[in-house]
C-alpha cells in the first residue's frame, strides 16, 4: 500500500454532460462503489461468522473494526455508537466503527499470527487498543523475529490512563504507615518474607502477609507487577536487562516473592470479586494482604462494584473494609490504553481514514470526560483528573511521583518466561465427569468428552515440570465399593514424571453412567485438604456437564458447608475448587456456589466449542 | 422491431458516453499537470494541520520526515518524484539532496522561503524545576539537562527520593521536530557553537552525554502530551513551541515551566518542490490564507498572522535557525539512534 495519495476516481470537477453520458457515468460510478464496498468489507474481515453482535454496515460504508481490551469495551462501544451517528463519521465517506472485546494477550497472539481466522478471532481489526502500549512493543518484537514488518505504530495516542497500584485493606496499609510513610514493593516483599508476618507490625491476628498475583500471560496488571518485582530485586528503576533476570540473586528473590503468593488469578477481577465476598463474610483481612491492580479497580471495589460492571438489578454496596491504593515509592507503570491504527496488510486506506476520524472523536474533551465515569484518567491533558479519582475512593490523583521504565520487548518476553519458572508450584487434582451425557455431540463429529479430552491434554502443557497433577474421573457406580462414584486413574505426582501417563489416561476416557456431583466435589476437596502442601497452590479442577443425579447425596447445603471449611480466608490449609460448567446441561448456579465457598471461580463453557480456551483460563489460576 | 431499435440506440449511446467519459478522464489525468486535483502534497507529521486544511483541494499525505526522505532519496534520475510539494522543516530537503549526491543521483528539490517558524523549548516539571535550576546554576540549558539525565533526584540538593531518576524525553530524531531538537541539544552541549562537524559528534564526552540524554523512558506518542497527562512519566521534555505552547495553555493539570534554552534554535518550515509547474501551484496554495492560518492555529509563528494561545511572542527569534549544517544534522540523527539503543 502506497503512502502517497492516488487521484480520486470520482473527482469533484463535474462538467455538464449529455443525459446518456450521465446515465453511463452513473452506472460506472455505482459499479465502482459496489466494488469499493466489497473490498472494504472483505478488508475488515466482516464476512466471517464471528460477527454476531456487531453493527450492520450499510451499503457504501466502510466497516472499521476495533479490538479492545475488556475493561474499556463498554465505553468504546458506547462512543462508537455515538460516532457512527455523528457528522464526523460521514466526512469524506461513511465509517461504521464496530468494537469487539479481545484481551490484550490474546489479541497480541492473534495479530502476531496474522489474525488468520476471523471466524474464531472475530473480524480483522483496523484499530487495536490493548491495555498498555507494552503489548504493541511485544507484538512488533514477535513480528520482527518472524521477519514481518511492525504493525503497531510508535505514535499511538493514549485513550485513557490508569497506574498500577498495590491495593491493600486500609487498616493494613495504615499499619505500615500509610498515608504519611511512602510504601514500596520492597517493603511488602520484605514483610512477606518475615516469618512473624503481620505480628511484626503489631497484628498477629492477620497471620502471615499474603500476596495476591495474577497471571502475566493474560493480565496487564500482572505483567506490570512482575516487571516491578524484578526491578525491586535489582534496586533499579530503569534499564532492566536479560542479564538482570538471569542473576542468581534476582532469581532467588523472585522465587521468594512467589512463595508468598496465596494463589494466582487469571485476571484481577477474579481476585477482587473473591475479596469482596470475603469482606461480606468478615474475612477480608485474612484472605489476602495486597494485590497489584489498576487504580480504577480500587475505585470500583470501594464503590461496591468490584468487577466494574453493574448488572441489571445490582445495587452496589460499599465494603466493610475499604481498600486503599498504595503508589509504590520505587515508581510504577501505567496502563495507557493506546489507540493503534494498525499497519496490517488487511487494513485499507479508507479504513485508516475512518479509524483516524474515530481517534479524533474519542480524544474530544466531552468524550474524554466519560472515561472518568469508569474510574480512568483522561488521555487528553485538557481534561482534568477529577471525581471519582478522589481520596474518598482510596486513591490519590497527585500520585504517582515517578514511573518504572517499561523494559525492551526481549526483556518483557524474558520476564514472562522467568515468571513461568519462578511461580509458586501447584498441586492440582483434575476431576472429570465421564457420565453418559458426555457422549453427546459437542461439535460436528466430536462428543463433548472428545472436546474435553483434547482441551485437558492441551492444558497440561501450561503446567511446569514440578507441578503436581492427578486425575480422577467420576460417574455413578464407576469406583470401588469404598467410594463407588469416582476412581483415581493417575495419583498426584509431578508433571515431569506423570505427564505422559496423564495424557494417555485422559485420551482413553469413555462416557458411562450418572453424575454424583456433590459427593465427588466434597470428597475430592476433603482429600486435597488432608494432603495439603503449604509450599504449593492446592486446588481441584472439576469438569462436569450435568447436574447432581445422585439419589444418595442430594444435600447441597452440607456440601457447601464442607467446602467452606477450606476457604482461603478461614482455613490454614485452603484448597480451592474450580468447577467448569460444560455444555448447556451443566448446573452453573450450583457450581458457582461451590466455587464461592472456596474463594475460587466457576467457569462457563456452556458452548462446548469454547472448552479449550476455558481450560487455559482455569489452569492460569495455578 | 421497436425493441431492437431501442437496443441499438442504447448501445450507440453507451459507446458515445464511454468515449465522452474517456476523453474527460484523459483530459484530467494527462501528466497530472493541468488540474489542481492532481497535486500531491506530503506534510511532515508536525505540519499535519496544513494538510488537513488543504485536504479536498489536493491529495495529501502525512508522515514522519524520515519516511518521506527515504522515499525521495531512492527516486532514480529521470523518474517522476512521488510528490509535488513536501512541507517540512529545514534542512530535511538539503539532507535528501545530500544523500542523493552521495549515492550518485541528481539533487532535485527546490526549497522555497521560510513559511513559518517555531523555537525549541524545554518543558520542566514545575515542582522540580527549582531543584534543576540550582543544579544548573540558574540557567537550565541542554548541557545541564543532559548531565542530569538519569541522576537520582535525591542526589540533587532538595531533590526527593520518591521522584526517582531525572527523566528526559523528546521526539525521535526521525521526525522533523525531533531532528531540530537534537540539533539544538548538540549546539547547547558545544556551548552554542553551530560550527560542528563529524569530529565533534565522535567526541567521547559528547557521546557519553548523548547516551545519558537518550536514556529516558521510551513511551509511544508525544513526550510533551505524555508529560501533561501523566506528570510522573517525564521531568523534562524537549519540544517545539508550536506543540508545547498551545498544549500547555489548554492543559488542566499542573502546568510545566516552559524554558527557551540559549541559544534559541528554531524549526523553520519550508516547501520543497521538484517540478516547476506543479511546484509553483503548490507554493501558491501554501502562500494562501487557509494554509497560513492553519500553520498559525497549529502553534507556528507566521508573519502577519496572530499566534495561537500559548505562543510567547515576547521571546524573539534569531535571524537564523542556530542549527548545525545539514550533513552534520544527518550524522547526528544516526548518533542519536545509536545512543538510544
Amino acid at each position: 500500500m502506497s503512502g502517497f495519495p492516488t487521484p480520486n476516481p470520482y473527482g469533484s470537477n463535474r462538467k455538464r454532460r449529455s443525459p446518456v453520458g450521465a446515465v453511463v457515468i452513473a452506472v460506472i460510478v455505482i459499479a465502482a462503489l459496489v466494488q469499493t464496498c466489497a473490498k472494504d468489507d472483505s478488508g475488515s474481515g466482516s464476512s466471517g461468522n464471528a460477527n454476531e453482535g456487531l453493527a450492520d454496515v450499510p451499503n457504501g460504508c466502510t466497516a472499521v473494526d476495533a479490538a479492545s481490551s475488556p475493561e474499556k469495551v463498554e465505553l468504546l462501544t458506547k462512543l462508537a455508537a455515538t460516532f457512527n451517528r455523528s457528522a464526523a463519521a460521514k466526512e469524506g465517506g461513511c465509517t461504521v466503527i464496530r468494537v469487539q472485546k479481545k484481551s490484550s494477550g490474546v489479541a497480541t497472539a492473534a495479530l502476531a499470527a496474522g489474525w488468520k481466522d476471523p471466524a474464531v478471532d472475530g473480524p480483522q481489526p483496523t484499530i487495536w487498543s490493548p491495555a498498555a502500549s507494552s503489548w504493541g512493543a511485544v507484538l512488533n518484537f514477535r513480528l520482527e523475529k518472524d521477519g514481518q514488518p511492525a504493525m503497531a505504530p510508535a505514535d499511538a495516542k493514549p485513550f485513557m490512563l490508569t497506574p498500577l497500584v498495590l491495593a491493600m485493606p486500609k487498616p493494613m496499609a495504615e499499619a505500615l504507615g500509610y498515608p504519611a510513610t511512602p510504601i514500596g514493593f520492597a517493603d511488602l516483599i520484605a514483610l512477606s518474607q518475615d516469618p512473624d508476618g503481620w505480628a511484626s507490625k503489631g497484628h498477629p491476628e492477620w497471620g502471615k502477609f499474603k500476596l495476591g498475583k495474577t497471571n502475566p500471560n493474560f493480565s496487564t496488571s500482572a505483567l506490570s507487577a512482575t516487571i516491578a518485582q524484578y526491578y525491586a530485586a535489582t534496586g533499579k528503576q530503569s534499564g532492566l536487562s536479560l542479564e538482570d533476570l538471569n542473576d542468581p540473586k534476582v532469581e532467588e528473590f523472585s522465587r521468594a516473592v512467589e512463595s508468598s503468593v496465596v494463589h494466582y488469578g487469571d485476571i484481577t477481577l477474579t481476585f477482587l470479586n473473591n475479596w469482596f465476598k470475603n469482606d461480606a463474610r468478615g474475612t477480608a483481612l485474612t484472605y489476602v494482604s495486597a494485590v497489584a491492580v489498576e487504580e480504577k479497580s480500587v475505585i470500583d471495589y470501594n464503590r461496591g462494584n468490584p468487577d466494574g460492571i453493574t448488572d441489571p438489578g445490582e445495587r452496589p454496596r460499599p465494603p466493610k473494609v475499604p481498600l486503599v491504593a498504595v503508589y509504590p515509592k520505587e515508581g510504577t507503570l501505567f496502563s495507557d490504553n493506546p489507540f493503534f491504527v494498525l499497519e496490517a496488510p488487511w487494513v485499507t486506506d479508507a479504513q485508516k481514514k475512518g479509524a483516524r476520524a474515530f481517534e479524533r472523536f474519542v480524544q474530544e474533551p466531552a468524550n474524554q470526560r466519560q472515561v472518568l465515569e469508569f474510574g480512568f484518567r483522561p488521555g487528553n491533558p485538557a481534561v482534568p483528573v477529577s471525581a471519582p479519582i478522589v481520596a474518598a475512593n482510596g486513591v490519590n490523583p497527585t500520585e504517582p511521583q515517578t514511573e518504572l521504565q517499561v523494559p525492551s520487548p526481549p526483556v518483557l518476553a524474558g520476564v514472562i518466561d522467568k515468571w513461568a519458572e519462578h511461580r509458586k508450584s501447584a498441586r492440582v487434582l483434575l476431576v472429570i465427569d465421564v457420565s453418559g451425557s458426555m457422549g453427546e455431540e459437542g461439535a460436528a463429529g466430536a462428543t463433548k468428552l472428545d472436546l474435553a479430552k483434547e482441551a485437558a491434554v492441551g492444558a497440561l502443557g501450561q503446567f511446569k515440570d514440578d507441578d503436581e497433577v492427578g486425575l480422577r474421573v467420576f460417574s455413578t457406580g464407576i469406583g470401588p465399593d469404598t467410594h463407588s462414584d469416582y476412581v483415581d486413574l493417575v495419583p498426584i505426582g509431578t508433571i515431569g514424571v506423570n505427564g505422559e501417563t496423564l495424557r494417555a489416561k485422559i485420551r482413553s476416557l469413555i462416557p458411562t453412567n450418572g453424575t454424583p456431583l456433590y459427593t465427588v466435589a466434597r470428597d475430592s476437596h476433603a482429600e486435597m485438604r488432608k494432603s495439603y502442601d503449604p509450599s504449593r497452590i492446592n486446588a481441584v479442577l472439576l469438569l462436569t456437564d450435568g447436574r447432581n443425579e445422585d439419589e444418595r447425596n442430594k444435600d447441597l447445603d452440607a456440601t457447601l458447608a464442607a467446602l467452606g471449611e477450606g476457604n482461603e480466608g478461614q482455613a490454614t490449609s485452603p484448597v480451592r475448587l474450580f468447577p467448569i460448567a460444560y455444555g448447556s446441561g451443566a448446573d452453573l448456579g450450583v457450581l458457582e456456589q461451590m466455587a464461592d465457598a472456596t474463594s475460587a471461580k466457576a467457569y462457563d463453557a456452556s458452548n462446548p466449542a469454547t472448552i479449550k480456551d476455558v481450560f487455559t483460563n482455569v489452569v492460569s489460576n495455578f | 422491431m421497436v425493441t431492437r431499435v431501442l437496443a441499438v440506440l442504447a448501445a450507440v449511446a453507451m459507446v458515445v458516453g464511454a468515449i465522452v467519459v474517456r476523453a474527460n478522464l484523459d483530459n484530467n489525468g494527462a501528466g497530472g499537470t493541468t488540474s489542481p486535483t492532481t497535486l500531491r502534497i506530503v506534510c511532515a507529521t508536525e505540519l499535519a494541520a496544513v494538510c488537513e486544511a488543504l485536504d479536498g483541494q489536493v491529495g495529501t499525505t502525512v508522515e514522519d520526515a524520515s519516511t518521506t526522505a527515504a522515499r525521495l532519496t531512492t527516486v532514480g534520475d529521470g523518474q517522476e518524484p512521488p510528490l509535488d510539494g513536501w512541507l517540512v522543516t529545514a534542512p530535511w530537503p538539503e539532507i535528501v539532496d545530500g544523500a542523493r549526491s552521495r549515492a550518485g543521483s541528481e539533487p532535485f528539490l527546490d526549497v522555497g522561503d521560510v513559511l513559518a517558524r517555531s523555537p525549541v523549548v524545554l518543558a520542566v516539571n514545575t515542582t522540580r524545576s527549582k531543584v534543576l535550576a540550582a543544579r544548573c546554576n540558574a540557567e537550565v540549558g541542554w548541557k545541564c539537562v543532559g548531565d542530569a539525565a538519569g541522576v537520582a533526584w535525591q542526589d540533587l540538593p532538595n531533590g526527593r527520593p520518591e521522584w526517582g531518576p531525572v527523566k528526559v524525553g523528546h521526539p525521535p530524531a526521525t521526525t522533523a521536530g525531533g531532528l531540530t531538537i537534537a540539533g539544538a541539544a548538540a549546539v547547547g552541549y558545544f556551548d552554542g557553537s553551530t560550527d560542528l562537524s563529524a569530529t565533534e559528534l565522535a567526541d567521547r564526552g559528547f557521546q557519553n552525554w548523548l547516551r545519558r540524554l537518550e536514556s529516558g523512558p521510551q513511551i509511544p506518542g508525544s513526550p510533551l502530551l505524555t508529560m501533561l497527562s501523566r506528570p510522573s512519566a517525564f521531568d523534562v521534555v524537549g519540544a517545539l513551541e508550536a506543540e508545547a505552547g498551545p498544549a500547555i495553555a489548554t492543559a488542566s493539570a499542573t502546568k510545566p515551566v516552559l524554558l527557551y534554552p540559549s541559544p534559541v534554535a528554531t524549526a523553520d518550515v519550508v516547501l520543497a518542490t521538484s517540478d516547476g509547474g506543479a511546484g509553483r501551484r503548490v507554493a501558491e496554495l501554501l502562500a494562501g490564507t487557509a494554509a497560513r492560518r492553519a500553520l498559525a492555529a497549529a502553534g507556528w509563528r507566521v508573519d502577519g498572522v496572530p499566534p495561537a494561545a500559548g505562543i510567547r511572542t515576547s521571546v524573539k527569534l534569531p535571524t537564523t535557525s542556530n542549527l548545525p549544517e545539514p550533513d552534520v544534522l544527518d550524522a547526528l540523527r544516526s548518533a542519536v539512534e545509536q545512543a538510544g539503543r
